[in-house]
Parts: C-alpha cells; sequence; structure tokens
C-alpha cells in the first residue's frame, strides 16, 4: 500500500517557530507590546486584528470566554486570503534567488530567468513534483495535524479541492494581486459597508510592481518555446486550479458588494 | 505439530545463514521482510485487531512471475522490503476525514462577508476587543503588502489590536543586533536545527511547548 505523501510541503520544525513568531504587536490603546510569540491568551486580551504568512484557520485556537456561556468559544472571525497568479508568482520568486546569489546585485536578463524556470521545472517534474504553495496557506492547521495523524492517502486532487473548500466555508474576503481595484473594493466595504464615513480609504491603489512587469515578460519569452511552456503549464496544473476557481469566487464578492452599495 | 516446529527451524536456519553473508543494509530490509511475514503467520487468521488484509489476489501478470523463481525474473535492485503495515491495514487507515473535502463551485447567492463595527464604536476598554476579528492570510507577502498596510491604518484608527506575524531571516538577523540575548540564541538554534536531525529538533521543541500552542502543533 503506498501512502499519500506531500513532499512539496517543505513545513519544517524551523518554519514553525518563524511562524508562531510575534513580529509586531500593538494593543487597542495603541501600546507596543513587547509578546515574543503568538499565544491565544495573549490575542484575547489585547488583539483584533492578525496579519502574516499564515494558514486560514488560524484563528481557531484563538478563544475567548463567554460570560453567558461559561466557556471558552472560538472568536468570530472574517479571514482576507491573498492570492497571485502562480505563472508570474514561481518567475518572480526564482528571480529573487537569482538576485540573491548574483555578487553585483544586478537583476538578471529576462533570458537567463527564463532559463532558470525552465530548468526549475524541469526538475520538478522529473521528480513527479508540482509546484504547491497555495494548499500551505488553504489548508487548515487542524486538518494538517489530522492529515498527518492518519498518515492518509491525501492525494494533491484533495489538496486542491480541500482549499478550496475551505475558502468556500470560511467566506474568506479574496484579495487577488492581479485585480487590486476589485479587492480595495472589497476591503473598503468591509470596514464601511454604509459608506457614511470616511474611516481608512486607499487613495492610491499600489500599481504593478516592476518585478511582476519583468516576470510577464519572461513568461511572453518562455510562450514562444512550446515545449517549455507546456511544462510550465503542467507544473502549476493544480495551482492554477486554485487560482482559477479563486478568480471566481473573487467575482461573486465583488459583484454582492456592488448589490449591496446600489440598494443602499 | 510437526511441520510447525520444521517451518520454524528452517526459518531460524535461513535468518543465521543471511545474518552470517549479508551487509547491514541487506539486514535490515530482509528484517522488515520477516516481521511483515511474521505478522501474517502469526496474525493472518485473525480478524480480532479489527484489520484486514488488502487485496490477496495476484493479477495473472503477478501470478506469472511467481509462478517462475522471483530471484531469476526480478532483479536485485527492484526489489521492494515489504514492511509490516503494507500487509496489513487497519480501521484507522480508512479513516474518513471530520471536515468537509469536495469542493462545489457555489452558485451566484454566495460572495458575502462579515462586515466590521463602525469606528465610532469604542473597544479599547472592553474585555473581549471587537466581536469580529480579521484574519488576513498573506500568501504573496510582497504583492499584497498593501492590505497589511491599509489594515494597519484601520487598527489605529479604530483602535483595534494589531498583531503581525512571522519573520524573515534577516530580521532575525537583525534582532539578534538590537535585542536581547535570547534572541541570538533563537538565531543560532535556528542554524543549529539545520544541521541537525529532526528528532533533535523535537526534543528542543519540547522545552517550549507554548511557542506553538497558537497556530497548532504542526504549523
Amino acid at each position: 500500500m503506498v501512502k499519500g505523501t506531500w513532499a512539496n510541503r517543505k513545513i519544517s520544525g524551523v518554519q514553525d517557530s518563524i511562524r508562531c513568531r510575534m513580529r509586531e504587536a500593538k494593543d487597542r490603546k495603541g501600546r507596543v507590546r513587547d509578546q515574543k510569540y503568538v499565544e491565544s491568551k495573549f490575542l484575547t486580551k489585547n488583539m483584533d486584528v492578525l496579519v502574516g504568512q499564515i494558514p486560514l484557520g488560524s484563528h481557531e485556537q484563538w478563544k475567548e470566554n463567554k460570560e453567558d456561556q461559561g466557556h471558552a468559544q472560538v472568536v468570530n472571525a472574517q479571514s482576507i486570503v491573498s492570492l497571485r497568479n502562480p505563472y508570474i508568482w514561481i518567475i518572480t520568486s526564482t528571480m529573487d534567488g537569482l538576485l540573491k546569489k548574483s555578487e553585483n546585485g544586478v537583476s538578471p536578463s529576462v533570458n537567463k530567468i527564463a532559463e532558470a524556470v525552465k530548468r526549475e521545472v524541469t526538475g520538478e517534474l522529473e521528480n513527479n513534483s508540482y509546484h504547491e504553495i497555495f494548499a500551505r496557506y488553504l489548508i487548515k492547521p487542524a486538518q494538517i495535524n489530522w492529515i498527518l495523524k492518519e498518515d492518509t492517502d491525501f492525494s494533491i486532487e484533495r489538496r486542491v479541492s480541500l482549499s478550496l473548500r475551505n475558502l468556500l466555508d470560511t467566506n474568506a474576503l479574496i484579495v487577488l494581486a492581479e485585480d487590486v481595484e476589485g479587492s480595495q473594493e472589497k476591503l473598503q466595504y468591509m470596514i464601511d459597508p454604509n459608506s457614511d464615513r470616511a474611516i481608512v480609504k486607499l487613495e492610491t491603489p499600489p500599481t504593478k510592481s516592476n518585478s511582476t512587469i519583468i516576470a510577464e515578460n519572461v513568461l511572453k519569452k518562455i510562450k514562444k518555446d512550446q515545449s517549455s511552456y507546456d511544462n510550465l503549464k503542467e507544473y502549476l496544473k493544480y495551482e492554477m486550479q486554485i487560482y482559477e476557481q479563486a478568480q471566481e469566487l473573487h467575482k461573486k464578492q465583488v459583484a454582492w458588494v456592488r448589490k449591496n452599495k446600489v440598494s443602499l | 505439530m510437526v511441520p510447525r516446529v520444521l517451518l520454524t527451524s528452517l526459518i531460524a536456519m535461513a535468518m543465521l545463514t543471511y545474518y552470517f553473508e549479508s551487509t547491514a543494509a541487506d539486514r535490515e530490509s530482509f528484517y522488515s521482510n520477516v516481521i511483515g511475514v511474521s505478522a501474517i503467520v502469526g496474525f493472518g487468521s485473525s480478524s480480532s485487531s479489527g484489520g484486514r488484509f488488502l487485496d490477496v489476489g495476484i493479477d495473472q501478470s503477478q501470478q506469472e512471475e511467481f509462478d517462475g523463481n522471483v530471484y531469476e525474473t526480478r532483479s536485485e535492485e527492484n526489489r521492494i522490503p515489504i514492511k509490516p503495515g503494507e500487509f496489513w491495514v487497519t480501521d484507522e487507515d480508512e479513516a474518513i476525514p471530520p471536515f468537509p473535502v469536495n469542493f462545489t463551485p457555489p452558485n451566484d447567492s454566495w460572495g458575502s462577508f462579515e462586515t466590521l463595527p463602525h469606528c465610532s464604536i469604542d473597544y479599547a476598554d472592553s474585555r473581549d476587543g471587537f466581536p469580529t476579528k480579521v484574519v488576513f492570510v498573506n500568501v504573496v507577502r510582497t504583492e499584497a503588502n498593501w492590505v497589511q498596510d491599509f489594515l494597519t491604518s484601520y487598527a489605529s484608527t479604530c483602535h483595534a489590536g494589531y498583531a503581525s506575524v512571522g519573520m524573515s531571516n534577516v530580521c532575525l538577523m537583525q534582532d539578534c543586533l538590537k535585542k536581547s540575548i535570547e534572541d541570538c540564541l533563537l538565531v543560532f538554534k535556528y542554524f543549529f536545527t539545520l544541521l541537525t536531525t529532526r528528532f533533535y529538533f523535537s526534543l528542543f521543541h519540547s522545552k517550549q511547548p507554548y511557542v506553538r500552542v497558537f497556530l497548532g502543533n504542526q504549523w
């Protein structure tokens, strides 16, 4: 019997400790708190907003004592999840890797990046490994625990499905790097649904970053070589399933916001 | 009774012969096989432990292979050591996830999310703070840091407690320079852990259970 493996999960103990470390904490009175680790008790007492490279469902250990119910309950939370086109993502991360390796700090050329991406993709596919980062964040810690504990055959297709299911079940507000305008509209609605007072406004949506522009050129270059592009498509196919469905969910959320605004 | 004694003697002799003529690696895989076979001989007919055999039938291609001498038809390097768990499936192996897995695209009625209370309500002195918390899963970092900035502004304007989690290696090093010795030790631990085994790491972390209290054991 071959057990299901999740070889590219790359969750190591080292990452655990980084993930659990508090970078910045300010309480409700604006005081900086010197808190080293993320702990349920500290969050309950002082925090309302938690951000970082943390998995969906991170709040499930964030509990509060309800006086009327006499026992600790998981806090009510609205999750926000940021996603990005996997093609652009893999290219920019390869680019970053090359930049770090370069001795003089000069940005690598489009050709060099394209070749590096092709090499990486070929190598990964030879190992039957697919790009899979979204699932690391969209599968909840408790679910990961269950999968590892049971050592069960939890295939990549099921991980894709579970990731999407979690987005759906949590009603996570999806932010797409490729649609800043729509994403911003949703965030603005979340904090100020009645548009009666300008609480916080992000006046200028961020423009496309330089690295994204370079990545788009690299992608154009790779597309000219059909075989390499096919490889890239294959390597990203599971990630794309999540991204494409997330795009659809994002559109539905934007539509919901616009409908509510009209009815005001 | 006699056949059983004979079988036991033969296995014992085979094991002794193998032990003196094989390499350490061979022995390891051999023991795996022996344990697996023993599991079948010893427990195979019992169903009281709640397990059952996987498909025991041999398909035609396998049958042809088994009809001949296995070691003639299967090369040495293609032999796969068999572990006990591969013969025996317990009920736990078929566990059903305690959470829904299947995804079906929702219809157009889907799309709502929670909105936050108006900033005019001050929760700064309340015991539990805001009734709805915000958790931002910043998967893509750089490209979505503007969301983080947005939430920082929201928190400071509306008197919400704000916490950001996670730290790059560079930040760890910077911390080391300007903060406490304890942080320095964490950096050393970080690099030292890279060079040590997972077993060592688990021992190390057992001294700091609180580190993982919030995000769950495996994260």
